[in-house]
């Protein structure tokens, strides 16, 4: 029988990159959720991280996060969620090229406990940086800017970190039942 | 779990949460989509560039002046600039704190009306378009693929907060500490992800099979390029009473499953 | 009118993975404007045949041919289009007329003509003048009738079925049935999968008979799926046996949505312990709205409600003394084999660790899948897995069991096993059963009692 059709960025079946679009309907999902209950800064990184991570776990392709991340961010404009614009875009590619990075980097990475939380803090690090760079261009106060930006580059990095824990074992169950592909390449 | 508000409750509010879409009319609601993406662009890089008094309280004007063209009420401003004023209310002390009052606030009251300067033309766009007017102006500007994804997965909001729904009153019948005020407590958080998370993957897992196998039965990416129906041209007596609808979808999110 | 428009000869596929073939050495063919039924029990190969007849099967190991003859009036079109038995996940779009128009799009049809083609498929299913509602708006039969649409648009010659009506209620039935005796009389050629053909017996010209992968007859005689002997445990509820006490009353029940307006009004609900009851109510009548007021998972506007002698309780009050399955149940399971599943419950309800093995065992084979016990839930079959969900419900023997559509997904058999199962329940365990779907049970002589939910009332029907 024949194979599937390479669909998307010469590296994604139609079927795969429709899965990434659900990772994306799921981090909107909560991040709605979540933003209308909590108002506790960087929470919104735990299930982004969380999703991105996956993401590349159930498509072991590189460009997998990327994607998530883009598609997350048009559609979060579309649905009225994000009020910045490019910097929307931004905010969530950037974490996902750190995640995609670090598939590149090392392919199998999501079954480890270290290496996924490691990506999770260094990912939502950069997700603050963004904030920074605008308050910098801005113009704003450095000492000021760097005051805040520590507790906020805290606050995300401990959220993304925790997200970005439960996604061995997600993984590993999925893998196990067969429901997605075993091992991982770049 | 369904959540439902109160009458009163929902009768006092004009939008559930910032930046919501508003269904009145008004210039701005009917200028292109693009046009008040770029006009927003400018009026944002001005906001960064704005550093003395005179400009920056032009650039205020202009950026009311902007909003309530829109039809927009002061109530709608406060819930979309609340966030920014509660950041200006650590950042002025903090400026003061380091400067000194006489010149430190300047500076302080400066940074916090540019931040919310750059992110109000924004919130306009975000009030005055239509979830289909930006899809059409989306369509227009990237890859149909990528375009397609995006729609997508905006169109399976709503199914797969359903299934959160109901995956959460499975789960909860059975026993696990999904309440919101359960998962307050990290030790709760394994049956988040182990009761709910998981069985929400095998679902986006089986229902992305099925959604994938609709397209392509449906000849999706058969040929480089699509053509696409013009709206116009559908019958006249259509209701449009339907697509207002639509938009009567973009409720809020109940966090309630949290 | 007698051209072949399918021919399939000796074909045979296997999964990826799998150790057995799903279908060997299938041989049949279509004529121009016939209506073909594949029928057979859950498993034995319709949508793997309808997913090869489009081309769709990947991976997997196949053998033999199917020719599909292309349309000869329009070069563009596809040879054949398929509608899927879920509608929810078949739809791709947000508006009708992006969705009849996606198929044309791709296909690259002109503009102008894809509004035709909009039109024109929107006539033929009866949903004229709904271009520019939201799919959302619409109710599940309304979305299979859209669904044939957006396939309609593309002028498919071969129009593929796979068990169409599955999620739809009486009055869905009936309209999808009227849309399929119009486009047979216009001269389509379809080919439906279904396990219970009995409401297109009027148009189906010919039955292919599928077991286990193989074609075991092709005739015009319907399959008989009533293949079952009366039971000794369909016995009558007794108040001798089980007493006159009620375990559920629901009185003057008031609930409405913001969007929908009022789902139930002042319903009454009376059931005594060991009753066996059917409630019975079209698609959106508010089925599911009641079983989760019943459950605690939503508070009524106003009335009241007795739960196994709780009154008004919230979800975690009922824990182990009420049941609930929903549709689909098998979306409930996460753990890594079938006995942890089971036993999730149990553990949860502070069972001693020895008395957890021994009820999980007796949940196991009072369902009839002690043999599964250590498979994990998620590589089993849709009707396996329905089992391990009803066994982890039914391991802490709730004294109420509540269970919505049960039958959706499962062929006659299953149901009929269910069915009997579900009997057992209050001799067993003493446990009252109350089921809510939109069709007729399996065997009406289960229920004790039915009941019809409509217009937000709850009224008995006579047995």
């Amino acid at each position: 029988m024949e194979q599937e059709k390479v669909f998307l960025w010469r590296r994604f079946t139609l079927r795969e990159a429709v899965l990434l679009c659900f990772c994306a309907t799921l981090i909107i999902l909560t991040r709605a959720g979540l933003r209308l209950h909590l108002h506790m800064p960087g929470h919104v990184m735990f299930f982004t991280m969380f999703f991105f991570l996956l993401a590349r776990g159930c498509v072991p392709r590189l460009g997998a996060a990327t994607l998530v991340g883009l598609i997350t961010s048009l559609a979060s404009i579309l649905l009225g969620m994000g009020s910045g614009g490019v910097i929307t875009l931004v905010k969530f590619l950037l974490p996902a090229l750190v995640v995609d990075l670090a598939g590149l980097i090392a392919p199998s990475f999501v079954t480890s406990l270290i290496a996924c939380a490691t990506v999770g803090v260094l990912a939502s690090l950069l997700r603050a940086g963004t904030n920074t760079g605008v308050e910098w261009l801005l113009g704003i106060d450095e000492e000021i800017m760097l005051n805040k930006a520590v507790i906020s580059a805290g606050l995300n990095g401990l959220w993304g970190g925790l997200g970005a824990l439960a996604v061995p074992a997600i993984i590993r169950r999925l893998r196990k039942n067969g429901l997605i592909d075993q091992g991982a390449s770049a | 779990m369904q959540k439902r508000l109160p009458k009163f409750r929902s009768s006092l509010r004009s939008c559930d949460y910032a930046c919501q879409f508003a269904t009145n009319d008004s210039p701005v609601h009917r200028l292109g989509a693009g046009w008040k993406l770029l006009f927003g662009m400018v009026l944002s890089a001005l906001a960064a560039g704005g550093r003395n008094p005179v400009t920056l309280s032009v650039l205020v004007a202009a950026a009311l002046a902007y909003y309530l063209a829109a039809r927009l009420t002061l109530a709608d401003l406060w819930r979309d600039v609340r966030l920014f004023a509660y950041q200006a209310a650590l950042v002025i002390p903090l400026y003061c704190l380091i400067d000194g009052v006489e010149k430190g606030l300047w500076p302080g009251v400066r940074i916090s009306t540019q931040i919310v300067l750059f992110y109000l033309p924004g919130a306009v766009f975000l009030r005055t378009t239509r979830t289909s007017e930006a899809m059409a102006g989306l369509r227009r500007i990237i890859p149909y693929r990528l375009s397609f994804l995006v729609f997508v997965s905006v169109r399976f909001v709503p199914v797969f907060f359903s299934e959160l729904e109901d995956i959460v009153a499975l789960q909860r019948m059975r026993g696990a500490r999904l309440s919101p005020r359960e998962q307050l407590d990290p030790r709760n958080w394994p049956d988040l992800f182990n009761c709910l998370v998981l069985p929400l993957m095998v679902r986006a897992l089986k229902t992305a099979d099925e959604v994938s196998r609709s397209a392509e039965a449906r000849g999706f990416g058969l040929y480089p390029q699509r053509t696409y129906l013009d709206t116009s041209r559908l019958a006249p007596g259509a209701p449009e009473g339907g697509a207002r609808e639509t938009e009567g979808q973009q409720r809020p999110l109940s966090a309630g499953n949290f | 009118m007698h051209d072949t428009i399918l021919d399939i000869e000796d074909f045979g596929f296997t999964y990826h993975g799998a150790a057995e073939s799903s279908l060997t050495g299938i041989s049949a063919q279509v004529r121009c404007g016939e209506f073909v039924c594949l029928t057979g029990d859950s498993g034995c190969g319709k949508s793997t045949l309808l997913l090869g007849i489009m081309g769709l099967l990947r991976g997997g190991r196949g053998v033999g041919t199917i020719r599909v003859t292309p349309s000869d009036v329009d070069d563009r079109a596809p040879a054949a289009g398929i509608v899927f038995q879920t509608a929810e996940s078949q739809i791709l779009c947000s508006t009708v007329a992006e969705e009849v128009a996606f198929g044309p799009e791709n296909l690259c049809v002109p503009a102008d003509e894809i509004a035709l083609r909009v039109r024109e498929g929107l006539a033929s299913v009866g949903l004229t003048g709904e271009e520019r509602r939201s799919v959302e708006r619409f109710s599940a039969g309304q979305k299979q009738r859209l669904a044939v649409a957006s396939v309609l648009a593309m002028r498919p010659g071969l129009l593929l079925l796979d068990e169409p009506t599955s999620q739809l209620d009486v009055q869905g039935k009936e309209e999808l049935v009227a849309v399929f005796t119009e486009l047979k009389r216009r001269g389509h050629t379809i080919v439906m999968a279904e396990h219970d053909p009995r409401p297109f017996e009027a148009l189906v010209d010919r039955y292919l008979k599928l077991e286990r992968g193989r074609l075991v007859g092709s005739d015009r005689v319907p399959p008989d799926p009533v293949r079952y002997r009366p039971k000794a445990f369909l016995l009558p509820y007794s108040s001798t046996l089980y007493g006159t006490r009620p375990v559920l009353d629901v009185q003057g029940l008031d609930l409405s949505y913001p969007e929908t307006g009022e789902v139930l009004k002042k319903a009454q609900l009376r059931v005594s312990r060991g009753e066996r009851v059917h409630l019975f109510g079209c698609n959106g009548a508010g089925k599911s709205s009641l079983l989760r007021c019943l459950a605690g998972l939503i508070r009524p506007d106003a009335g009241r409600i007795w739960v196994a002698g709780k009154e008004s309780p919230g979800p975690g009050d009922l824990r182990g003394q009420v049941g609930v399955l929903f549709q689909n149940p098998a979306r409930q399971l996460f753990a890594e084999t079938v006995r942890e599943e089971v036993a999730f419950a149990l553990q949860r309800l502070a069972y001693p660790v020895e008395e957890v093995d021994r009820v999980v065992a007796e949940a196991l084979s009072f369902c009839g899948i002690a043999h599964l016990a250590d498979r994990a839930p998620l590589t089993l079959s849709f009707g396996e897995q329905h089992r391990v969900a009803l066994a982890a419900v039914v391991a802490p023997r709730p004294t109420l069991l509540l269970l919505d559509e049960p039958f959706a997904g499962l062929d006659f058999p299953q149901r009929l096993s269910l069915l009997a199962l579900l009997a057992r329940m209050p001799i067993r365990y003493g446990t009252t059963v109350l089921i809510v779907s939109h069709d007729e049970l399996p065997d009406r002589r289960w229920a004790d009692r039915s009941l019809r939910l409509q217009g937000g009332e709850i009224a008995e029907t006579a047995p």
